[in-house]
C-alpha cells in the first residue's frame, strides 16, 4: 500500500490528457449541440409566441370585422325591412286605390247601365203607353164622337184670335189673312182633315164657320186621314188648327220625352 | 495477495514502470475517448438523435445540472475537470464486472494523483475567478489566525479524497478476495454487485466533493457560497466518507 511516484505522475498526466480529449471530443460538441438545439427551441417558441400573438391579434381584428359585418347586416336588414314595409304599404295603398277606382268605375258602369236600362225602360214604357192609348182611342173612336169633336172645334174656332185661345194646342196658330200671306197668283187653299167621312150638313157648317173665321178668298177642300184617329184639323197657308186625339197623344208623347230628358240630366 | 495493480509490472525501463494501473488507465481512456468520438462524430441538432448521442447528452446534462447546483450558473470552465473525474472513476469502477480486471482506482497512486489534481485545481480555478490576491486573501479570513487552519484544511481534504476513494475500491477487492476464500460460490457475486454500487457512489462523491472545494475556493464570498451549497453536499465528506 504505497504510492508509486511514476504511476502517480503518469496518472496525473493521463488524467490531464483524458480531460483535454474529452473536452475536445465530448463536452464541447455535445454542449454546443445542446445549446444550438436550445436556441432553436427557444427561437421556435418565440416564433410560435409571435405567431400566436399575431394570430390572436388577427383573430381580434377578424372578430371586430365580423362584429362590424353583423352590425351592418342587422342595420341593412332593418333598412330592408323598413323599405319592404314601406313598399308593402305603398303597394297596399296602390291596390286599394286601384280597387276603389275600379269599384268607382264599376259603380259608374252599373249606374250607366242602370240609367240606360231605365231610359230604355222609360222609352219602351212611354211607347207602350202611347201605343195602348192610341189603340184604346182608335177602338173607341166613332163617327159620333167625331161629330162631337167637330162641334167643339167649331164652337171654339171663333175664339182663336182671342187671348187664351190656345185651347187649340197647336202653338202660334194664326187664323188671320191666310190667303193674304200666301200672296202669289195661285188661289189659296184651306184643307179640312177628318178621320171619318162627314156628311154634307156638317161640311156646310164647317165651311161656313171657317169662311167666317178666315178672311180672304180661298178654296176649301175636305180630306179623310185615319192618322187623326178621331177629330178635325184645319190647315191653311202652312199653319194648322186641330183638335184630335192624335194631338193629345203627341202632347203626351212630348211631355213624357221632356220628363225623361230632365230625369237623365239629373 | 496483491491488493494494488501497481505491483504488477508489465514492462520496466529504469524509472519507467508500466504496471497494470497505467495499462488499464490507458484502456479506459481509449474506451471513453473512442466512444465519445464515435458518439459525437455525427451530432445532430434536431431529432431523431442516435442512441449514443442520446446517452452522452443525458450524461452531460446530468453532470451539468449537478455542477450547476453546486457551483453556480457559469460552469463551462469547471465542466471538463469535474466531468472527467466522474467519468473516469465511474467507468473504471464499472468495469470490475470483467474478469481479471483491476480497477486503477484501487491503486493509491491513482487516487492520490486525482486528489493532487483537485488540490492544484482548486487554487487554479480560484485565481482564475478572483485573481491571486483574492485567492490568497481567503487564507487570512476571517482572521490571520486561521491561516494554519486553512492550510491544514487544504492538505487534509486532499488526503481524505485520495484515501477515501482508494479505501473504498481496495476494500471491496479485498473483501471479495477474502470471501472467495471462505465461501467460493454465490456470495462473491453479491459482493461484486455491491462493489459496483459502491464504485458508482464513490465516483459521484469524488466529483461532488471536488466541485464543492472548487466552488468554495472560487467564490469571493465564501460564506454566501457555503449557504448556497445543498445540505447533503455540505456534509457529504463527513457523512459518506470513511
Amino acid at each position: 500500500m504505497k504510492i508509486d511516484l511514476f504511476t502517480l505522475f503518469a496518472q496525473i498526466v493521463n488524467f490531464l490528457i483524458l480531460m483535454l480529449l474529452l473536452k475536445r471530443f465530448l463536452y464541447r460538441p455535445i454542449v454546443r449541440t445542446m445549446d444550438e438545439r436550445e436556441r432553436h427551441i427557444s427561437a421556435s417558441l418565440e416564433e410560435a409566441e409571435q405567431k400566436e400573438s399575431e394570430a390572436r391579434r388577427e383573430a381580434a381584428v377578424c372578430h371586430a370585422e365580423r362584429q362590424e359585418i353583423e352590425d351592418k347586416r342587422g342595420e341593412m336588414l332593418s333598412m330592408a325591412q323598413e323599405a319592404a314595409e314601406t313598399w308593402r304599404r305603398d303597394l297596399i295603398q296602390q291596390a286599394r286605390e286601384e280597387v276603389e277606382e275600379r269599384q268607382l268605375r264599376w259603380r259608374q258602369a252599373i249606374e250607366r247601365e242602370k240609367e240606360s236600362f231605365l231610359r230604355d225602360l222609360r222609352q219602351r214604357a212611354g211607347a207602350q203607353v202611347y201605343e195602348i192609348a192610341r189603340r184604346a182611342l182608335a177602338d173607341l173612336a166613332t163617327v159620333e164622337l167625331e161629330r162631337h169633336i167637330i162641334n167643339t172645334f167649331l164652337a171654339r174656332l171663333p175664339g182663336l184670335e182671342k187671348p187664351g185661345a190656345d185651347a187649340f194646342r197647336t202653338p202660334g196658330m194664326e187664323t188671320a189673312a191666310i190667303a193674304g200671306r200666301q200672296g202669289g197668283t195661285q188661289r189659296p187653299e184651306a184643307v179640312i182633315c177628318t178621320a171619318f167621312a162627314i156628311d154634307e150638313e156638317t161640311r156646310e157648317r164647317i165651311e161656313k164657320a171657317v169662311r167666317e173665321r178666315l178672311a180672304g178668298d180661298f178654296d176649301l177642300r175636305f180630306e179623310e186621314s185615319p192618322d187623326l184617329i178621331c177629330g178635325i184639323e184645319l190647315r191653311a197657308g202652312g199653319q194648322a188648327a186641330a183638335w184630335s186625339l192624335r194631338d193629345y197623344l203627341e202632347t203626351l208623347d212630348e211631355k213624357m220625352s221632356l220628363a225623361f230628358a230632365v230625369k237623365t240630366e239629373e | 495477495m496483491e491488493i494494488s495493480p501497481d505491483t504488477k509490472i508489465i514492462w520496466s525501463w529504469g524509472f519507467v514502470n508500466l504496471n497494470l494501473t497505467i495499462i488499464f488507465t490507458w484502456a479506459i481512456m481509449a474506451m471513453i475517448v473512442l466512444t465519445a468520438w464515435m458518439a459525437t462524430r455525427k451530432l445532430v441538432v434536431h431529432p431523431p438523435l442516435s442512441r449514443w448521442q442520446n446517452i452522452f447528452e443525458a450524461i452531460v446534462t446530468i453532470m451539468r445540472n449537478h455542477i450547476r447546483e453546486i457551483i453556480g450558473p457559469d460552469i463551462s470552465r469547471y465542466m471538463p475537470f469535474v466531468g472527467t473525474l466522474y467519468l473516469f472513476i465511474a467507468v473504471s469502477n464499472l468495469l470490475i464486472v470483467i474478469p481479471e480486471y483491476r480497477p486503477p482506482t484501487g491503486s493509491l497512486s491513482t487516487t492520490a494523483a486525482l486528489a493532487l489534481c483537485v488540490f492544484f485545481a482548486v487554487p487554479i480555478y480560484s485565481i482564475a475567478a478572483q485573481g491571486v490576491g483574492g485567492y490568497l486573501k481567503h487564507y487570512i479570513e476571517p482572521s490571520p489566525i486561521m491561516l494554519p487552519m486553512h492550510i491544514m484544511g487544504d492538505l487534509t481534504r486532499t488526503l481524505t479524497l485520495a484515501v477515501r476513494l482508494f479505501g473504498s475500491i481496495m476494500s471491496e477487492s479485498m473483501i471479495a478476495g477474502a470471501l472467495l476464500a471462505i465461501i467460493p460460490f454465490f456470495l462473491p457475486v453479491v459482493m461484486k454487485l455491491f462493489g459496483l454500487l459502491i464504485g458508482q457512489i464513490q465516483a459521484y462523491i469524488f466529483a461532488v466533493l471536488a466541485s464543492i472545494y472548487i466552488a468554495s475556493a472560487a467564490s469571493s464570498d465564501r460564506g454566501r457560497k457555503q449557504e448556497e451549497i445543498p445540505m447533503a453536499y455540505r456534509g457529504g465528506g463527513h457523512v459518506l466518507g470513511k
